[in-house]
């Protein structure tokens, strides 16, 4: 990965010219800034980044935020009114696949035709046609016009060609959202291959494949860069952001909530439940380990971490606990831990949900759960000044040895439906020293392992019998 | 421009060409039969009925009606074919403007070309229906290229002019509509310029589409002893290239300054 600059933006300010007549475009250019002839509207305004060599950066950002004004500024098919924008490379822009395409013509003739439009000449367009075709696999149907296309097979093919022009930027908006399944593993698949020594800028609403894909995330905002770096950082606190919208949307449509029905303090059930201690078959062996090295570090919960939400609610402490009650700060894995959110109530609510997970550094999310199902037919009405206590207990996994930070949420309504009251981004981080392999994310305890050589006679009832005796 | 614009103004001529009959049952036949058809029906109705002549003599052959107004369509045709379709070539094609990097340019320009180039049968029609019943055949017919040349970038010009226009003022493509029909007669298309009262024949000097007619048919029938016409003037070939020259220049210029607005306004 070398430093050099790819992409260098620099004051990239494009105004909108919002003309209520289409030649009113053509006289502002003909009376050359004599006079105003449009009301104005800032796309994107002062933005500055560089992109070097082999990055990969994600674009994201609200509908109506820039970022396809961006990108086609990038691609040099809109002219940025004010500022520099100095691109060393290369550019194949996926801004719309299949745009290239004559419905008219044959899959064949469309590779030649978008190739060329691409960059390409017919010699290069000839060396790679085989391998087009065999990316698109699309099979018979490359020979018949393109007008008989499923709009899944008219995207493999145009990203087939986009994929095979040897480009040093590639450019691509939201083009990963069609086909199927297979074909998508397949565009991610050459997108992480070509990240390796190229330069990809991906605008997408997946952020799932922006944390997957990305080194770097710039988040637009009205047309402005909100945020620009670590993709796990800046994902988040975008999700912060639109989050923080929607509840603020649903805060104000909310009707005062009626008072709540007689006070029918639910016990808690849990409690109650006869507590079986599972163990893994390993649990002696990791017990073991871990007199040496613990496995599993928590650290304190940090009630100064990130968080948003409407504010009903705060959660005052988040431990891991024993069955005992004790706090743990280390585990081995595979042991039963209990989870214990104590949260401050400032708000009355009506059927309160707590919730958490453990995401991994890939901001995956690997396990969590939150009380929705458990209360959604007898919820615990609470009243502001209250304290609510809630409990997970379950058989800590084995993760892959790295880092891994909690995500934890208390919300009033639904699963579908509710006032998020607060969400912490990584209130509690927990550090896996785990040294074997686990081949998985998340490896579940297992309560029985077994390697058992089978009856004979069982055997034989299912196989032919070899030597009949 | 390099080698690649090269190909890719060549896949978009070929294509718009493969468009012209794609889906067509006859397909290409169609590029022979159409002239083929028209030239019948210019014999039979200006030649039997109308009795129409190009020259002042009664008694000429009936075909010389026919061809002289063949030689005109075709030839003005390349122009106003090239014209209509561009206005409509960059407004039809937004996504080249606003989803790809591309030459904008070619998309006017190849669609001239390919009119051009579909205008080649009917010129070999033309040739061997002046061979057939006119008995002539001359050498000066090897000029037609270098006379169809300053045609084809005027077409070019205005061609870019009207497409770019197109984008902003949308009524350009029912005016053009209007425009061309008007030229069509303002040219010698139906008649012998030479026909003409002294002082119209001034004023269609300034349609710049009767230097290009003249000029072309000049070279078709010159020496054909049955028409008067005689090889272009050192004067017709100056003004037909000027004309072509400054048509061109004019509309490259004015197409590449108001491009930048495209994506805006599309």
């Amino acid at each position: 990965m070398s430093s050099e600059v790819i992409v260098d933006v620099k004051n990239l300010s494009k105004k909108y010219e919002i003309y209520s007549q289409p030649y009113h475009r053509l006289l502002q250019t003909l009376f050359m800034g004599h006079r105003q002839f449009y009301k104005e509207f800032y796309a994107l305004k002062d933005i500055t980044f560089t992109v070097r060599k082999g990055e990969c950066i994600g674009i994201i950002g609200r509908n109506g935020a820039g970022k396809s004004t961006l990108l086609q500024v990038l691609a040099e098919t809109l002219y940025p009114t004010s500022g520099e924008v100095n691109i060393n490379g290369r550019i194949a822009a996926l801004l719309e696949l299949g745009s290239g395409f004559n419905p008219e013509f044959t899959g064949v003739e469309n590779i030649y035709m978008y190739g060329a439009i691409l960059g390409l000449n017919n010699q290069q367009i000839n060396e790679r046609y085989q391998k087009i075709v065999d990316f698109a696999d699309i099979g018979d149907a490359i020979n018949q016009p393109v007008k008989t296309y499923s709009s899944g097979m008219a995207m493999r093919l145009a990203f087939a060609v986009a994929a095979h022009i040897d480009a040093d930027i590639l450019i691509v908006d939201e083009a990963l959202a069609v086909g199927d399944v297979v074909f998508v593993q397949k565009c991610f698949a050459f997108l992480r291959n070509f990240i390796k020594d190229h330069t990809v800028i991906l605008v997408t609403h997946d952020i799932a494949s922006v944390r997957d894909l990305c080194d770097r995330v710039i988040w637009l905002k009205d047309g402005r860069i909100e945020a620009d770096g670590d993709p796990r950082i800046v994902t988040d606190d975008y999700l912060a952001y639109c989050y923080e919208d929607t509840s603020k949307a649903e805060a104000q449509s909310e009707v005062e909530a009626e008072e709540t029905p007689a006070e029918t303090a639910v016990e808690k059930s849990a409690e109650e439940k006869t507590v079986t201690k599972s163990v893994d078959p390993r649990a002696e062996l990791w017990q073991e380990r871990w007199e040496s090295v613990p496995q599993y570090r928590f650290f304190e919960f940090d009630e100064n971490a990130p968080s948003f939400g409407k504010g009903g609610a705060k959660m005052r402490r988040v431990t891991f606990c024993d069955e005992e009650g004790n706090q743990l700060h280390a585990v081995a894995g595979g042991e039963r831990v209990r989870l214990v959110f104590e949260i401050d109530i400032l708000e009355d609510m009506v059927s309160p949900i707590v919730g958490f997970a453990f995401r991994n550094q890939r901001g995956e999310n690997l396990f969590g759960d939150n009380t929705f199902e458990c209360y959604q037919n007898n919820p615990v009405p609470l009243k502001a000044g209250e304290v609510l206590e809630a409990v997970f207990e379950f058989e800590m996994p084995r993760l892959p040895s790295g880092e891994y930070a909690m995500h934890a949420a208390i919300a009033d309504g639904t699963q579908d439906e509710h006032v998020q009251h607060q969400w912490f981004h990584n209130c509690l981080t927990m550090t896996s020293l785990y040294h074997g392999k686990t081949g998985v994310l998340v490896g579940i305890p297992m309560h029985e392992i077994s390697l058992k050589r089978m009856d004979k006679s069982t055997t034989a009832e299912n196989t032919e019998p070899e030597n009949p005796a | 421009m390099n080698g690649n614009d090269w190909f890719l103004l060549k896949q978009m001529i070929l294509r718009n060409i493969q468009l012209r009959f794609k889906g067509s049952f006859l397909g290409w036949i169609w590029s022979f039969l159409i002239p083929l058809l028209m030239l019948t029906v210019y014999t039979i109705v200006f030649g039997n009925f109308f009795k129409s002549r190009w020259g002042v003599d009664m008694g000429e052959n009936k075909m010389i009606f026919a061809l002289a107004l063949f030689s005109g369509m075709t030839f003005y045709n390349i122009f106003g074919e090239s014209v209509s379709i561009a206005t409509s070539s960059v407004i039809g094609n937004v996504n080249y403007v606003k989803k790809v990097r591309f030459p904008l340019i070619f998309l006017p320009v190849s669609q001239v070309i390919s009119t051009s180039l579909l205008a080649l049968p009917s010129v070999i029609l033309l040739f061997g229906c002046v061979i057939i019943f006119l008995h002539h055949v001359s050498f000066n017919w090897l000029l037609l290229p270098l006379t169809l040349f300053p045609l084809i970038l005027f077409s070019a010009g205005v061609s870019c002019f009207v497409a770019s226009l197109g984008v902003y003022f949308r009524d350009i493509q029912y005016l053009i509509t209007i425009i061309l029909q008007m030229l069509f007669f303002l040219s010698p298309v139906f008649y012998r310029l030479q026909n003409l009262p002294e002082k119209f024949q001034k004023l269609l000097n300034y349609n710049p589409m009767v230097w290009f007619i003249e000029l072309n048919r000049g070279v078709v029938f010159s020496g054909c002893d049955k028409v008067d016409y005689s090889l272009p003037s050192f004067s017709q070939w100056a003004i037909s290239y000027a004309l072509g020259t400054a048509a061109f220049i004019l509309g490259f210029i004015w197409f590449n300054k108001t491009k930048r607005g495209f994506s805006d306004v599309l």
